[in-house]
C-alpha cells in the first residue's frame, strides 16, 4: 500500500502453474480516495437536463421531477453552478448559471412553468444534451465537479449521439443518469452513466425522485478526485479476456482494449472519498518456464482540487511453478468480487437471451445466476432474481410491466457491489 | 482445460464460470505441470520456420514463443538464438489508423481480430482499424524466428504479399524488410530493426 489512496493491485494468485496451455488470472486493482480534500469538497457546475416530452405528463413524472429540481437548487451553495435546460422535440434552456446566482426563487417558479414551454411533445434527448454541455462549458473548471444529470423516462431518436456525447465529454464532463417511470431504456442510460463512471439510477415510483436527487447530491459532495482511470501496461505474452469494474458499482468496460503497445485504459471518472472502487481484469496468461514474472504494471491518475495529473503506481507478480502445492487457495478477498461480478454477467447474459426470443436459455442462465448469489449469502439479489425468473416462467417474455420492473430491480441489486466487512479485507491484504 | 459440467463447454483453465451457461466450475486447473524435459514446454524453443505441417491452423494462436519477448522482470527466458530477426514490425500504409505501428513478437503472431467468444486474441489485432470486418477473426500467422513468413490461415479475404498472388492457406510465403503486405483491405509495411 502507498499513495494516498492506497492503489494495489491482486492476483487472484501468486503462484500459478507451470503447464503447456494458456489459462486465466483474475487482477484485481483497486483504491480507496481518502476523506475530504484540504480545501474542502469540491464546488459544483451541474448541467440539470429534464424530459419533457409528453410521456412525462403520466404519473405526474414530471410534477416530482420539477419538485426534486427545486429541492436540488435549494441545496446549492454560494460557489455552486447550475443550469436548468428542458428538451422535447427542441431544447430550451430554462434557467442559465446567473439566474440562480441572481435569484432562486424566479429559477423556482421558472421550473414550475416549464410545461409552458413551447419545445413539442418529441424526445430529442441529444439536443438537451448538446445544449446543457454547453451552459456547463460556460462555467467549466478543472476545479469545479462538472456533471450532467439527465432525468428522462423515454427512448430517444438518436441513441448513439447520446452515448457518443457522453463518450466525448467524458474527460471534462461526467454524466450521470436517471430512468423515471418503466418505458425508458435502461440500456443506455446505464452506458451513458458507465462512460464517465458517474451514476445511474432508476425511478420506477415517481415518488421516490425527491430520495434519489439527495443521494445523488451527497454523492456529488463526497466526490474527492475527478477524471480518475487506471493505465495498465501488460507484460509481453499477456491478454485480456475481459474487464470489468468491480466496485463500487458493477459493470463490463467494453471500449478498455490494449492498443499495440500492450497499453489498456480503463476509465473510473469521479471518485467518492472513503469507498473501494476497483476494476477487475480477466487475463489469459501463456504457458512459461518456473520463475517470478511481472503480469501488469498499473498507474492510477486521476485530479484533486489540489493537483491535477496525480499518479499512483502498482504492478502485479506471479510465480510460475512446477509444485502444485505451492500454488495454495486463491486470495478470497479477489474471488469474493470475481463471483459478484460473474453473477451481475450471467445475468446480462439471461438479459440478452430473454431479449432475442431465447427464453429457456435465459431461465437457465438465472437458475445458475441465483446458485451464484445464494453461495454468495446475497440474500436481496437472489430475491429480486427468483422473482425475475417467476416472472419470466409465467410470462414466458420480459415485456409485460412486471416483468421489466423485476428486470430493472434485479439489475440495480446484481450492480450494487457487495463489500465484505473490514476484517475479511485486512486479512485478505496482509502480506 | 474445464469442461462444464451442465453444459460441456471447454473453458479456460482458471475460469470459475462456465463462459457459456455460468454454471460454476470445479475449483483447481485440470492441466499438468510440464514436466523438466525442455521438449515439451513450448517456451522453450520457438518452432523452426513452417514446414508442410501447418497447413492445418491451429485452432487457438500458438503462444509458443510470446515468452521470449524480454519482459520486465526477467524469468529464466532463453535468449533467441544469434540468427533471430530482432525487433520486426508492421506499420499500416492505408486501410486503417495510417502510420499505426504493430511490434512482431519472435515467435507466432496472429493478424485478426479480437474476438473472446471464439478465442481469438491476435497480436495484431485489428479490431479498431478495420470497420467493414475484411480481415477474419484469425486471418493471417506471421512467424518471427531466422526470418519472417507470413501465412494465410483460412481468410475470406485473402493475404498478399507486394501485390502478387493470394496465398494459399498452408503455404507460408517469406517477407523481408521494405516487403508489402495485403491483408484484407489494409496495407501494411514490414520492417526489420
Amino acid at each position: 500500500m502507498s499513495g494516498l489512496t492506497g492503489f494495489h493491485a491482486l492476483c487472484s494468485r501468486d503462484a500459478v502453474l507451470s503447464s503447456a496451455e494458456n489459462f486465466v488470472l483474475y487482477l484485481l486493482l483497486e483504491m480507496k480516495a481518502q476523506g475530504a480534500t484540504a480545501k474542502g469538497r469540491l464546488p459544483l457546475n451541474l448541467g440539470i437536463v429534464l424530459d419533457r416530452s409528453g410521456s412525462m405528463y403520466d404519473e405526474k413524472r414530471l410534477d416530482y421531477v420539477s419538485e426534486a429540481i427545486k429541492y436540488l437548487v435549494d441545496q446549492l451553495g454560494p460557489n455552486d453552478r447550475a443550469t436548468v435546460t428542458a428538451f422535447a422535440d427542441k431544447a430550451a434552456v430554462v434557467a442559465t448559471a446567473d439566474d440562480l446566482l441572481r435569484d432562486k426563487s424566479k429559477v423556482k417558479r421558472a421550473i414550475d412553468d416549464i410545461d409552458q414551454l413551447e419545445i413539442g411533445g418529441g424526445t430529442q434527448m441529444a439536443l438537451g444534451m448538446e445544449a446543457a454541455i454547453a451552459e456547463i462549458e460556460k462555467n467549466y473548471s478543472p476545479n469545479r465537479l462538472n456533471r450532467l444529470l439527465l432525468l428522462t423516462d423515454g427512448q430517444t431518436y438518436e441513441e448513439r449521439k447520446c452515448l457518443d456525447l457522453a463518450r466525448k465529454h467524458r474527460e471534462r464532463i461526467s454524466c450521470s443518469t436517471l430512468g423515471v417511470g418503466i418505458e425508458f431504456n435502461e440500456k443506455l442510460l446505464m452506458e451513458m452513466a458507465e462512460a464517465s463512471g458517474a451514476n445511474y439510477h432508476f425511478i420506477n415510483e415517481p415518488s421516490t425522485i425527491p430520495g434519489i436527487f439527495s443521494r445523488e447530491l451527497e454523492g456529488l459532495r463526497n466526490v474527492a478526485m475527478t477524471n480518475a482511470r487506471i493505465e495498465v501496461r501488460l507484460s509481453a505474452g499477456m491478454q485480456v479476456k475481459e474487464v470489468f469494474r468491480a466496485s463500487p458499482q458493477i459493470y463490463p468496460i467494453k471500449d478498455a482494449v490494449p492498443d499495440a503497445e500492450r497499453l489498456l485504459k480503463i476509465p473510473l471518472g469521479d471518485v467518492e472519498s472513503s469507498m473501494p472502487n476497483s476494476a477487475l481484469l480477466v487475463l489469459v496468461l501463456p504457458p512459461r518456464k518456473p520463475g517470478r514474472v511481472r503480469v501488469a504494471q498499473a498507474q492510477l491518475c486521476y485530479d484533486t482540487p489540489e493537483a491535477r495529473d496525480q499518479r499512483e503506481e502498482a504492478e502485479a507478480v506471479v510465480t510460475y511453478t512446477l509444485d502444485r502445492e505451492a500454488i495454495g487457495k486463491a486470495n478470497g478477498y479477489v474471488m469474493n468480487l470475481v463471483d459478484q461480478v460473474s453473477v451481475a454477467k450471467i445475468q446480462m447474459q439471461a438479459e440478452a437471451a430473454a431479449a432475442s426470443g431465447n427464453v429457456d436459455k435465459a431461465t437457465r442462465l438465472l437458475g445458475n445466476a441465483i446458485a451464484g448469489t445464494q453461495r454468495l449469502g446475497n440474500t436481496k439479489a437472489t430475491q429480486a432474481l427468483v422473482s425475475l425468473q417467476n416472472e419470466m416462467k409465467k410470462t414466458q417474455s420480459l415485456s409485460t410491466r412486471a416483468a421489466k420492473t423485476q428486470l430493472l430491480t434485479a439489475q440495480a441489486t446484481l450492480r450494487k457491489t457487495q463489500l465484505l466487512d473490514p476484517e475479511s479485507v485486512k486479512d485478505a491484504l496482509r502480506e | 482445460m474445464i469442461r462444464c459440467s451442465e453444459c460441456s463447454h471447454e473453458n479456460m483453465d482458471g475460469l470459475e464460470y462456465c463462459d457459456a451457461c455460468g454454471a460454476k466450475l470445479p475449483a483447481g486447473a485440470s492441466a499438468e505441470p510440464v514436466p523438466a524435459a525442455p521438449a515439451a514446454a513450448p517456451v522453450d524453443a520457438p518452432e523452426p520456420s513452417p514446414p508442410a505441417e501447418a497447413s492445418v491452423p491451429t485452432e487457438e494462436p500458438s503462444t509458443g514463443a510470446t515468452a521470449t519477448v524480454a519482459t520486465p522482470v526477467p524469468v529464466s527466458v532463453p535468449t533467441p538464438s544469434a540468427g533471430t530477426v530482432q525487433n520486426a514490425q508492421l506499420t499500416i500504409l492505408r486501410g486503417g489508423t495510417v502510420g499505426k505501428v504493430f511490434p512482431l513478437q519472435v515467435g507466432d503472431n496472429l493478424v485478426g481480430r479480437w474476438d473472446p467468444d471464439s478465442g481469438s486474441f491476435p497480436e495484431v489485432d485489428m479490431e479498431h482499424d478495420d470497420p467493414e470486418a475484411r480481415i477474419s477473426r484469425k486471418h493471417a500467422l506471421i512467424r518471427v524466428s531466422d526470418r519472417i513468413t507470413i501465412e494465410d490461415i483460412g481468410s475470406l479475404n485473402g493475404t498478399f504479399v507486394n501485390r502478387g498472388r493470394r496465398l494459399e492457406p498452408g503455404s507460408p510465403a517469406e517477407v523481408k524488410d521494405g516487403d508489402e503486405i495485403i491483408v484484407g483491405k489494409t496495407f501494411f509495411k514490414v520492417s526489420v530493426g
